[in-house]
């Protein structure tokens, strides 16, 4: 049952909750679950033509392993922030574009969205590698060397 | 029923996560040697953060009022 007052029939009382047609099947169930499905098919394949291309790809190679707070801080922001813009994304296709949600959403994942990347996560991870270096110091192991895979 | 067939998925995915840690092998991949060697690229790590943040804010953070009350 639609909510009175519900533009045309996209919005729903909750997004996909009450499927009226089989478009809205296809737009709250099949695309996401799809996607997700496709996505996750991208990320495997992604692994088989690394290992093609590097052979042994479980070689472990941390880009930031003994690198400087300074590069550390910004490796984390540049993966925040493009993993934000992606996110953003994220919910302006599948929240917005195929749910039918009010644009309200788009800003709660804006504010909420930056609030848990760069103020939550992003803290979080500083702190805990702020931790691990100070637990190494005291054990007296000093930094790890750069960027050189752990012996096998 | 459904909620057993999910717990069995769940096993078999675990039991085969095991099964690719203990192995050690390039032919039997666990999902954390996936993600890793996706995790090297910028756009991989730039989607994987995505989906992490995604699933976050879905979860626990969507509709938030101040302070931590939904």
């Amino acid at each position: 049952m639609i909510a009175a007052g519900a533009e045309g029939v996209l919005a729903q009382p909750a997004a996909g909750a009450d499927p009226q047609t089989w478009t809205d099947i296809l737009r709250h169930d099949v695309i996401p679950v799809a996607t997700a499905f496709v996505g996750f098919v991208a990320l495997l394949l992604s692994y088989r033509r690394r290992q093609k291309r590097e052979g042994n790809v479980r070689v472990e190679t941390n880009p930031v392993v003994g690198a400087s707070w300074i590069r550390l801080v910004l490796y984390l922001l540049a993966t925040a922030s493009g993993g934000y813009i992606l996110f953003l994304l994220i919910v302006w296709v599948f929240y917005l574009v195929l749910g039918g949600e009010d644009s309200t959403l788009l800003h709660e994942a804006l504010a909420e969205g930056s609030m848990l990347a760069f103020l939550i996560v992003v803290p979080g991870l500083l702190a805990i590698e702020g931790l691990h270096e100070l637990v190494r110091r005291l054990a007296g192991r000093g930094r790890p060397a750069l960027n050189r895979p752990p012996p096998r | 029923m459904g909620l057993a067939l999910w717990g069995v998925l769940f096993g078999l995915a675990m039991a085969y996560q095991g099964f690719g840690l203990v192995k050690n092998d390039d032919r039997w991949p666990a999902l954390s040697d996936v993600l890793a060697t996706v995790n090297r690229s910028t756009p991989g790590r730039w989607l994987l953060f995505a989906a992490w943040l995604w699933f976050g804010w879905h979860l626990f953070v969507r509709g938030w009022r101040f302070f931590l009350r939904a």
